[in-house]
């Protein structure tokens, strides 16, 4: 009863009218931010946060609360639209985000995201309200080795999920590990694959690697699909865009699961929401009951994935406000806005500034509503977007490759990398090799690496130390059960099916 | 071309762990070394090449010569960028593409690179302060 009564007062505060303004306009601006190819949230966030000094603090940190959440939504546009995710934690949605716009599904896929998102966030909020300092201490019991553990799982799962052949997968997702090895050690301070180049020693951009594999490849590819703008270019209303009943059925039960998961992905130290869309996309590969056409341009898709990283987005609040410890790139940098402004983040936070830890959960329930409207309310704008004839289209996002390219770092060599990656991203798909465990597992590995180092160094070298605990242990299980396993059975069955064959030809 | 995909990823793989295990070292100081990923990964990436090299069984791919248009033109564009400074180098690419590949008018093409380029000037320079490269020309 205690949490109604500070939500009550949280409310009160966020329902001020210089808050509800700072929620809306960070709204608004996080759509625009994740939107646009080459900004992020963390790039939104550190642009905003000067601005944010002059005003009260709890209406600055709504003010850039707002905006991350709205980047969340904001970065599946151009993922769905054009095959560009604006934020990496959008890479999922593109998934079958795009393949339902290729499909003349675009407005579907808009709503889709747009719907799962809010449910997805409501229900991070939700947990953020009710069990956020428990989380918290949960999220503190994954030290080193149970994060290690856990990207080991994913990095495992996600060359055989994504794509038609399994082997395939698994070559780009080790592409994708060794492409994050490129740059300084941070361990040794040794250069690793840098050629004597000075701009491969911060290691390779993320943002020109995804904007040339995901959007400069589609380029090249949409050179030679003119023919088919009929029904990639097809008229699509308001009205068809919304989802019907059954539909919204359909991505009730994903947005849930993967809300839940988000969250306590959002916890764990470091992960972000590109983890957490990630592991909601392998969940709904794996039980959701249209897992075949996943990948196809599904809607559960979408939702899976955009509900994850919503959730998670929101779930990295709790350990920044709990404990003090960012879960994501994003809190980190709004831990940095928080201590600036004379607020200590950690266990006493709830205590010594109730006003200002429960004005921003509250004003994280309007926030949500407040994007899920706004970006509601632009799905006719983007529909024209995709309108647009490909002769005008493929200018405008080799442009929007460039600027996005150059604006992350403004170096002219990321233009090059973009350009680079594209050709080879574009060869490889050429070849049915899929580029998502790639871009995925090169997000991934830095984060493996620290945390395997960290583990050792703690067990001074004995890698007993992987199987002590019990969630590395229930973790590796999980591993040999998901990815060893059907391995085995599949040389199994082909073993029978010799057999049954030769026994056939005997007879 | 199939099979010289992952026979050149399996190259990249070797060299990897060849450069990991001489040049990083693989375990140092009671602790994973530098090259310790690049070792393993590099390992497996090798053999899984080479065991997908033999099987693989795709169908050769036709690409066609409009696949090196985006490509020759984005290194044109960096050379204009050089040369006039990005935010122009940007417009006249715009204006160029849909003059020269796509026939458009030279009016409905200049109409439609000025506009793009004045909604990046706005969104980029003016609300965002992206520094964007100046050419030669100090444009």
């Amino acid at each position: 009863m205690e949490v109604f009564q500070f939500l009550f007062e949280g409310f009160t505060v966020a329902l001020s009218f210089e808050n509800v303004l700072a929620a809306i306009a960070g709204a608004l601006l996080g759509i625009v931010v994740g939107g646009l190819p080459g900004l992020g949230s963390v790039t939104g966030v550190a642009l905003l946060l000067p601005l944010t000094f002059q005003m009260d603090p709890t209406t600055g940190i709504i003010m850039l609360a707002g905006l991350y959440y709205g980047s969340m939504y904001g970065g599946s546009f151009s993922s769905i639209l054009v095959n560009m995710p604006g934020e990496s934690s959008a890479i999922t949605t593109a998934l079958d985000g795009y393949p339902l716009t290729k499909k003349g599904l675009a407005g579907k896929a808009l709503f889709t995201s747009n719907m799962s998102s809010f449910i997805g966030g409501t229900i991070g909020i939700i947990i953020l309200t009710f069990m956020g300092s428990f989380l918290a201490k949960i999220g503190l019991a994954f030290g080193p080795p149970e994060i290690a553990a856990v990207i080991l799982l994913a990095l495992c799962s996600i060359g055989w999920l994504f794509g038609e052949n399994p082997r395939k997968g698994l070559i780009t997702t080790f592409i994708g590990i060794l492409i994050a090895t490129i740059g300084v050690d941070i361990t040794t301070g040794q250069p690793r694959f840098t050629f004597g180049s000075m701009n491969f020693l911060g290691g390779v951009s993320f943002i020109p690697l995804v904007i040339g594999m995901f959007g400069f490849s589609q380029i090249i590819e949409m050179m030679t699909q003119k023919l088919n703008k009929e029904k990639f270019n097809k008229k699509i209303t308001l009205k068809e865009s919304m989802l019907n009943k059954s539909e919204m059925k359909r991505i009730i039960a994903p947005s849930i699961r993967t809300g839940l998961l988000g969250s306590f992905v959002g916890i764990l130290p470091g992960a972000g929401a590109t983890t957490g869309s990630m592991f909601s996309y392998i969940l709904e590969k794996r039980v959701g009951k249209n897992k075949g056409q996943m990948g196809k341009g599904a809607i559960e898709g979408v939702a899976a994935a955009e509900s994850g990283n919503n959730s998670t987005a929101v779930g990295a609040f709790a350990p920044l406000l709990s404990l003090g410890i960012p879960g994501s790139g994003t809190t980190a940098v709004l831990l940095g806005g928080l201590i600036m402004w004379g607020l200590q983040p950690g266990p006493l936070m709830f205590q010594n500034n109730p006003d200002f830890v429960w004005g921003l959960i509250s004003s994280m329930y309007i926030g949500n509503l407040i994007s899920l409207l706004a970006s509601l309310a632009i799905i006719p704008l983007l529909i024209h977007f995709i309108r647009i004839p490909n002769a005008i289209l493929i200018p405008i996002i080799t442009v929007l490759c460039v600027l996005g390219a150059y604006s992350a770092r403004n170096n002219m060599f990321d233009v090059w990398l973009m350009l680079a990656a594209g050709v080879i991203a574009f060869l490889l798909i050429s070849y049915h090799y899929p580029i998502a465990p790639l871009v995925l597992a090169f997000v991934l590995t830095p984060m493996l690496e620290t945390a395997i180092r960290q583990s050792f160094s703690m067990s001074n070298g004995d890698p007993s130390i992987f199987v002590r605990g019990p969630i590395t242990i229930t973790l590796l299980s999980m591993i040999v059960l998901f990815v060893i396993s059907p391995m085995i059975i599949n040389v199994v069955k082909k073993k029978k099916r010799q057999e049954q064959d030769s026994d056939f030809l005997a007879s | 071309m199939s099979r010289i995909i992952p026979l050149i990823v399996a190259i990249i793989g070797t060299y990897c762990a060849y450069q990991g295990w001489f040049q990083y070292g693989f375990w140092v100081n009671k602790g994973p070394g530098g090259g310790f990923l690049p070792v393993i990964i590099g390992v497996l990436c090798a053999l899984l090449c080479i065991y997908e090299a033999i099987k693989n069984t795709d169908t050769s791919v036709r690409f066609e010569r409009k696949h090196l248009f985006p490509i020759i033109a984005t290194i044109l564009l960096f050379f204009a960028i050089n040369i006039v400074g990005m935010i122009a180098a940007l417009g006249l690419f715009m204006i160029a593409w849909l003059f020269f590949l796509e026939k458009f008018t030279i009016y409905r093409s200049a109409t439609l690179g000025i506009c793009t380029t004045g909604v990046i000037y706005i969104v980029f320079k003016l609300f965002l302060h992206v520094p964007f490269p100046v050419g030669y020309l100090g444009i």
